[in-house]
């Protein structure tokens, strides 16, 4: 009995043993070992060639947290020290800051993975495919595309921030709950899902270097924020051909149903010099595409609701009729938004919309027969745009402030 | 040895007359070279004589003249005849003696029968001393274990018998409050080391017939009393007759505390948990007896066992029953959670630090880096270094004097923590984590399971070091399978989690209303599985009225 108990004991013991092996590799290190990156940026060298690999790495003996804002300028540097190597590959270039490194680097932090925009327009594929294979870049890092000098941007102190990556995620964030200037591609994960599905082209948000103000400028509050991120890069499989501006980029969204909170200024019925602010609050988007041969038509029905933000149109009160007039108002402002970013779409040529994937979505049978050449047909496409917007909930305020 | 023994046979085949007289026990007892379990077992065979000189010196003999043994002679009767009284000093008391004297010498007289002999007198004193409190000893084991116990033994020429007067008058400690488990709201008293008073305890709380208490005596030497109480009808006889031949089988020469007996009952004597619940709390053993469990009382200990127990028994404080439901379950739950914090938080820290950096915060992880700069060792030598400290500390704080304890821990977490941040020998980062697993295991109610998760820690960090979160995770496996597998005397040491029993779950990881805990748990109150009636809720009249009706329509 008491052997078999033992038998018993012992195999479960060694099969238990056994389920480490297979659990995977290896890999304990010290945090003291790790240099932890926060961005990553590529670039691509003009005279070679060759790829640019930048990674802000944290500097934990520099003082993680900046410990004085004003005064002290040694003190006061980025805690960050930005390495800049380059390989024909993406991973050589990796590899070669580690010979330039005492610790290891470690990539699962990176908040924000920069691309410039030299690099973009020669293609983005090689990193994305880095970025596929390499394990430790986590999927939620936000891409952007960068406009101006990359190093200036990863030497840049932000102001209330302890490093950049997160900055800029934050940023992009806060942009994208208040307004409608990005995308939805706030990760690496969507940019890949956006690059895997047929009939639709990837897009990245806009970061661009405010490269006059900062240096010139003696600021007691410390320099100024020099990120502005907004407006969308246009990508023609992975080669960037363009940008949409802010107007654009609220068209894509009305398209494409991202609308959260987006605020349209309208000028005043009657009044050219004053203005007023609509802020979206609810939307929804049906897009139907209606073919007939080889021609391809969308109906695009938008409907929008939207709250009074402020008003300064003196003279009306807020009736029936001047609400009706402001929708009006409202639904050819987003109309105009639609129709400028599909005009910018065709120009470049880049169906970002994604009406490829809806007819190989909803007529898998006519996307056999068009999808090969798409890109082709695409700017031919036209799209009949009817807006539904509503102003509600202009509240108990029916008139403008009166100064008495 | 067989050789040897042949050869002895065969000599005393030669010569006969040689062979050597046996002395009679007490005899023997004069002599130095018996050993105690001799001695012990030659008290068993020492009968009572009708001398009275002779069971004095008997007496003498076995207790080796010891300075607190009393024998007072005098004369009885009428007829004067000798008597002796035998006590231990201190353990009786001076009033019961003198009331004994009283009747001895004085009463008898009284009986008026004329030509009393010894015989008589004894019989005449029987009569009159008798009674429930007061034996009667037929041999010197008996006698002895009587005045042991503080009683006195009185002898008469002629009868070779004593009679034992209950006279018991030791001192003993006041019940006070238990310091081991404090409390905010319930009853102040707790158990001391005199078991008649323990009893008694039990006894004010549980005013039934059916309240049984079992006594017997552990301890070749010690003699100490064991008493088995249970509710009658209500505890299972399996787990008593378990019980009670698990006790029948200690064979140890002293029993000085509740300990003892419970190693030598355990289920799983080799698992650091333990398998018998142990309280200082009368009303928590009261509790514990309505519910159908067994409570061992040892005589000389203020710890009395209750069993079976259950893995959540250790985890819950009487103030869970005495608050209001909301708040004993949000307690009862905190004290879970933070049992789990003391056996895996150090592990995981370790783990998440050297393995998977990537779960933490950006910023959490950079600050931690940061405040690690210069720290000499690994994160683990770090967390076993400053946990080795605490497990000191802790200890220290326990063994020393009062007055002092408290400059203890104000060297230890204070000054000794500071300064070993101070000089990067650990980070603060690590000082956090051990002085919140301390805090946590603190929260545990019974020292023995708090103690088991101490030494646990220890394996789990050890697991987090060598492969990070999954060896944490193959710690809590292994932690569920070693515990789910226990039983205490049949009892599955995980229930009602262990084999999912519903209707006990009220009274696990949270606890329910009174008026709703309508059945005693499952497994124990099977003889009685109801413990009141249902629907006691608080009723607005108009439910009040329809219940009432109801009840008439059940009739």
């Amino acid at each position: 009995m008491r052997e078999k108990r033992f038998t018993v004991f012992l195999t479960s013991f060694i099969l238990l043993c056994l389920a480490f092996f297979p659990a995977g590799c290896w890999d304990r290190r010290e945090p003291d070992l790790l240099g932890i990156v926060t961005i990553a940026a590529f670039d691509i060298d003009e005279q070679s060639g060759l790829f640019r690999v930048y990674a802000q790495v944290n500097n934990p003996v520099g003082g993680g947290q900046q410990q004085s804002s004003g005064g002290d300028g040694s003190q006061g540097s980025s805690s960050a020290w930005v390495v800049e190597t380059t390989g024909h590959t993406i991973y050589e270039a990796v590899i070669n800051i580690e010979l330039i490194s005492s610790r290891r680097l470690f990539w699962s932090h990176v908040k924000a993975v920069l691309f410039s925009e030299k690099l973009a327009r020669e293609g983005i594929r090689p990193i994305l495919d880095f970025l596929d294979r390499e394990r430790q870049v986590r999927l939620i890092a936000q891409p952007f595309v960068v406009q101006g000098d990359l190093r200036r941007l990863l030497e840049a102190n932000f102001p209330m921030e302890v490093e950049g990556g997160e900055a800029m995620s934050k940023q992009s964030f806060s942009i994208m709950q208040e307004s409608s200037f990005l995308s939805e591609v706030e990760s690496l994960l969507i940019l890949f899902r956006n690059i895997s599905i047929p009939g639709i082209e990837i897009n990245m948000p806009r970061l661009t270097v405010l490269a006059n103000e900062g240096e010139n400028e003696e600021k007691p509050s410390g320099k100024p924020n020099p990120v502005k991120i907004s407006g969308i890069g246009i990508f023609r499989g992975d080669k960037l051909v363009g940008f949409f501006d802010e107007k654009e980029t609220a068209g894509y969204n009305w398209l494409t149903g991202n609308i959260q909170r987006h605020n349209l200024i309208l000028q005043c019925p009657g009044s050219e010099d004053d203005y007023m602010t609509v802020q979206v609050f609810d939307s929804s988007v049906k897009l139907t595409p209606e073919i007939k041969d080889d021609e391809v038509r969308f109906k695009a029905s938008v409907s929008a609701e939207g709250r009074l933000q402020d008003f300064t149109c003196p003279q009306f009160p807020l009736e029936r009729e001047f609400i009706d007039s402001l929708n009006r108002r409202m639904a050819t402002a987003i109309r105009n938004e639609i129709t400028s970013s599909l005009e910018k779409a065709r120009e470049l040529e880049s169906d970002i919309f994604g009406l490829g994937n809806i007819i190989y979505r909803t007529r898998n049978e006519d996307w056999k027969r068009l999808g090969d050449n798409w890109r082709e047909i695409f700017p031919g496409i036209m799209v009949d745009i009817e807006v539904e917007a509503k102003i509600l909930r202009h509240g108990l305020i029916l008139e403008p402030l009166q100064i008495q | 040895m067989k050789l040897k023994f042949d050869i002895l046979n065969r000599m005393r085949l030669l010569f006969p007359g040689k062979k050597k007289k046996r002395q009679p026990e007490h005899k023997r007892m004069h002599t130095d070279n018996r050993d105690v379990s001799q001695r012990e077992a030659d008290v068993k065979r020492t009968p009572l004589v009708a001398d009275l000189e002779e069971n004095l010196q008997r007496i003498a003999s076995i207790c080796g003249n010891s300075y607190d043994l009393n024998i007072m002679r005098f004369l009885a009767g009428p007829h004067e005849v000798n008597a002796a009284l035998v006590f231990l000093d201190g353990m009786v008391n001076k009033d019961a003696i003198n009331n004994l004297m009283r009747i001895v010498k004085i009463d008898t007289f009284k009986t008026g029968i004329k030509g009393v002999h010894k015989e008589e007198l004894y019989q005449t004193l029987q009569k009159r001393l008798l009674t429930d409190e007061n034996r009667e000893a037929e041999n010197m084991e008996d006698l002895y274990e009587g005045v042991s116990l503080g009683e006195a033994a009185l002898l008469i020429d002629g009868t070779a018998r004593a009679i034992l007067y209950e006279s018991k008058g030791w001192k003993s400690r006041a019940l006070t409050e238990p310091e081991s488990e404090s409390i905010i709201r319930g009853p102040r008293e707790g158990f001391t080391e005199n078991i008649r008073d323990n009893t008694s305890l039990i006894r004010r709380r549980i005013r039934s017939p059916n309240l049984w208490m079992e006594s017997m005596r552990v301890g070749s030497l010690t003699k100490t009393e064991v008493v088995v109480a249970y509710i009658k009808g209500l505890a299972g006889e399996e787990i008593l007759g378990e019980l009670r031949s698990r006790l029948e089988r200690i064979d140890i020469d002293g029993v000085l505390e509740s300990g003892v007996i419970e190693e030598f009952i355990d289920d799983a004597p080799y698992s650091l948990f333990p398998m018998i619940f142990r309280t200082e709390r009368p009303d928590r053993v009261a509790a514990n007896l309505l519910e159908g469990r067994v409570a061992v009382f040892t005589n000389g200990t203020p710890f009395v066992l209750v069993l079976p127990a259950d893995f959540f028994m250790f985890l819950q404080a009487p103030d869970d029953y005495n608050e209001v439901w909301p708040i004993g379950s949000f307690i009862r739950f905190l004290r879970i959670i933070s049992y789990i914090i003391s056996i895996f938080l150090p592990g995981i820290y370790v783990s998440v630090l050297n393995f998977h950096p990537e779960l933490l915060p950006t910023s959490l992880l950079l600050t931690i880096q940061q405040t690690r700069e210069g720290v000499p060792f690994p994160v683990v030598a770090e967390i076993i270094l400053m946990e080795a400290a605490f497990e000191i500390l802790r200890e220290a704080g326990i063994r020393l004097p009062r007055v002092i304890g408290p400059a203890i821990s104000i060297v230890g977490a204070l000054i000794l923590g500071e300064a070993a941040i101070r000089a990067g020998i650990v980070s603060p980062g690590v000082v956090i984590i051990v002085a919140f697993t301390a805090i946590a295991s603190f929260s545990t109610p019974t020292f023995s399971q708090a103690i088991a998760a101490r030494i646990l820690r220890f394996g789990v960090i050890f697991l987090g070091a060598l492969i990070g979160l999954l060896g944490i995770q193959f710690a809590f496996l292994v932690l569920i399978i070693h515990l789910v597998s226990l039983r205490s005397f049949g009892y599955p040491f995980m229930a009602p989690l262990g084999p999912l029993i519903w209707r006990d779950l009220k009274d696990a990881l949270f606890r329910s209303f009174w008026w709703k805990q309508v059945y005693r748990p499952t497994l124990l109150g099977f003889r009685e599985p109801k413990r009141q009636p249902a629907g006691q809720g608080p009723h607005t009249p108009a439910e009040k009225k329809q219940s009432m009706q109801n009840r008439g329509k059940g009739k």
